[in-house]
């Protein structure tokens, strides 16, 4: 295996610790390759601080704004609960297509939902896998 | 020590959209079968979709990017457990570097092997196939033409003239050029060539005698992998536009069924001689009383229901069986053919100029009484996407002969209502009653020679 498809591997481990330890960046890399990890910023559920979105996020709707597999796959957890605050553009999961575990992201600003598949779940191209709900 | 069980195949994913898809999920719930319904990102309202055991969105609404992408459709078995993928008609069905892939998976293609498919698929290596086999084919060259002009041209004069060049690895009419004379020969071998280039990554082409005025007759064949191979009859498709078959029937009107029976033995032993599997279709012009092989369809056909009313054989349920290991369970002496079936292509297209119109149905009301079978996918507020075929449904009547199955097509036509968007029932309509039609026996320009008269 090489050193990428073991990073892509550990990535959902490897993004939780960098949560529970409040790091945004990371780099690594050797002989064979690289990987930058950028996460975006996440409202902690009670730290009482308010982080400024990355983007401006569509309006949510009433029922809450879908969140898609990127890919046809295997849908893997991230570590996030229910109840997540979440900002647009932040990992919220992964698929995994082959040797790939590509991110799935929030599109919007919110509180995630229930996933709507489980750990280890087939999913299809575009199927929704969480829906986000707006803040307040 | 107790042998370990054998395991048998019993997850089938259904690699198509349409009408067909739900005649294949249909199949699979006859055999008790796990049927997986794959789709577009604009096919999740597909009516099959509600009837199979799984779903799964493989990709958007381009075909390229979800029916026609070969390792799409794989990962998609894979990550469903399929044992069998039916490829349905067109899209994969006759692509043998799919049927390969699917071999190399493990899997098996409801079709024959990549290597026939290859064999076949090849016009060239098909009519030396078929030639050996003793499979009748009009005069032409032996091999491709030689890239030098002037050593095609003389191979050509020797054929004689009017010829058809065509392209080697293609059909459907790209690559294809009609020579009525010597002088004409060198542009029309330059320009299908590089039609065929560009259609299907082959600019060989080959060169046959040109019949002026042909029918279109085909015999549908059965072969299972133990070597035993039938032919199921004759169908008549000459009323085409622009080579898309447009009606189909069956049996082919005034040809001697002794002729067709000879020529049904020699596809079934074309079949066994060369170890095909599963349906298939061999296409023949016929003219002056002599049939003339042009290519094989190593796929189910879209006009099969004619043969299953005819036969009352379930076509897609054998083809199934056979790809699940299962012999035939009948042999020819079995096999007998009784009045007449006729099936109506309706497509979602303009009936003057057969431009697509897609678009929603507001309402769909299906024709019925005896003898009358609708193959469709349509339902009130199905909306026919732009992105595919414009096939919606297929009418298929069964009479007790020709004339009552043309009297029993008009009334389902005139019976079935679809709303919303323009089909070609008109056309049909008026076909069921045209002279040349009622006749019988006409030939495949015949329906646009129809439609040149009655241009404005």
């Amino acid at each position: 295996m090489t050193f990428l498809e073991d990073l892509l591997n550990d990535l959902p481990e490897l993004v939780e610790r960098m949560r529970r330890h409040d790091v945004r960046h990371a780099s690594l890399k050797n002989e064979t390759g690289a990987l930058a990890l950028t996460l975006a910023p996440v409202l902690a559920a009670n730290s009482g601080q308010t982080l400024q979105a990355p983007h401006v996020a569509p309006p949510a709707k009433a029922e809450g704004t879908p969140v898609p597999s990127s890919e046809m796959g295997v849908f893997r957890f991230c570590g996030l609960g229910e109840n997540h605050s979440v900002r647009f553009g932040e990992i919220v999961g992964f698929v995994e297509t082959g040797a790939l575990r590509l991110p799935v992201t929030a599109t919007a600003d919110g509180t995630l939902g229930p996933a709507l598949v489980g750990d280890g779940s087939v999913v299809g191209y575009h199927d929704v896998l969480f829906r986000i709900h707006p803040d307040g | 020590m107790r042998e370990p069980a054998v395991s048998v195949p019993r997850r089938v994913l259904i690699a198509n959209r349409g009408e067909i898809a739900l005649r294949i999920t249909r199949a699979c719930r006859l055999l008790g079968l796990h049927s997986i319904g794959i789709h577009s990102e604009a096919d999740a309202s597909l009516a099959h979709l509600r009837l199979v055991d799984e779903t799964l969105c493989i990709g958007p609404a381009a075909a390229s990017g979800s029916y026609l992408d070969a390792a799409r459709v794989l990962r998609a078995a894979e990550l469903t457990n399929a044992d069998i993928i039916h490829p349905g008609y067109g899209f994969l069905s006759e692509n043998a570097g799919f049927a390969e892939a699917v071999e190399q998976s493990g899997r098996t293609l409801a079709g024959p092997t990549a290597a026939i498919m290859r064999l076949m698929g090849d016009k060239i290596s098909a009519k030396q196939q078929m030639r050996r086999s003793g499979v009748p084919c009009l005069p032409g060259t032996e091999d491709a033409l030689p890239t030098d002009l002037s050593e095609a041209q003389t191979i050509c004069d020797a054929i004689g003239y009017p010829l058809i060049v065509k392209a080697a690895g293609g059909g459907g009419g790209r690559g294809m050029r009609v020579v009525m004379t010597a002088t004409d020969l060198r542009d029309a071998i330059e320009t299908a060539r590089e039609e065929a280039g560009r259609a299907f990554g082959n600019p060989s082409v080959y060169a046959e005698r040109f019949l002026q005025h042909p029918r279109h007759i085909e015999i549908q064949v059965l072969a299972d992998r133990q070597g035993n191979a039938v032919w199921l009859g004759a169908r008549d498709c000459s009323i085409q536009r622009r080579h898309q078959k447009l009606v189909e029937e069956a049996p082919a009107t005034g040809i001697d069924p002794q002729a067709i029976a000879e020529l049904g033995e020699r596809c079934a032993n074309a079949c066994t001689l060369m170890g095909y599997t599963g349906v298939g279709t061999f296409e023949f012009l016929y003219e002056d009383g002599a049939f003339s092989f042009i290519e094989m369809n190593t796929r189910l056909q879209v006009e099969h229901p004619v043969t299953e009313m005819t036969t009352g054989i379930d076509i897609v349920r054998e083809q199934i069986l056979i790809a699940m290991g299962e012999p035939l369970s009948f042999t020819q002496a079995d096999i007998r053919t009784q009045g007449h079936a006729i099936e109506c292509r309706i497509n979602a297209e303009d009936p003057e100029n057969f431009r697509p119109a897609p678009g929603k149905v507001l309402s769909w009301r299906a024709p019925g009484g005896p003898g009358v079978r609708i193959d469709t996918h349509l339902y009130d507020g199905y909306v026919v996407p732009p992105n595919y075929d414009s096939l919606i449904a297929k009418l298929i009547v069964h009479g007790t002969d020709r004339t009552d199955a043309l009297n029993r097509m008009h009334a389902a036509l005139s019976e079935m209502q679809i709303t919303g968007i323009a089909t070609t029932t008109p056309l049909h309509l008026r076909l069921m009653n045209e002279p040349g039609v009622r006749e019988g026996g006409i030939s495949v320009h015949y329906l646009e020679a129809l439609m040149r008269k009655s241009a404005p």
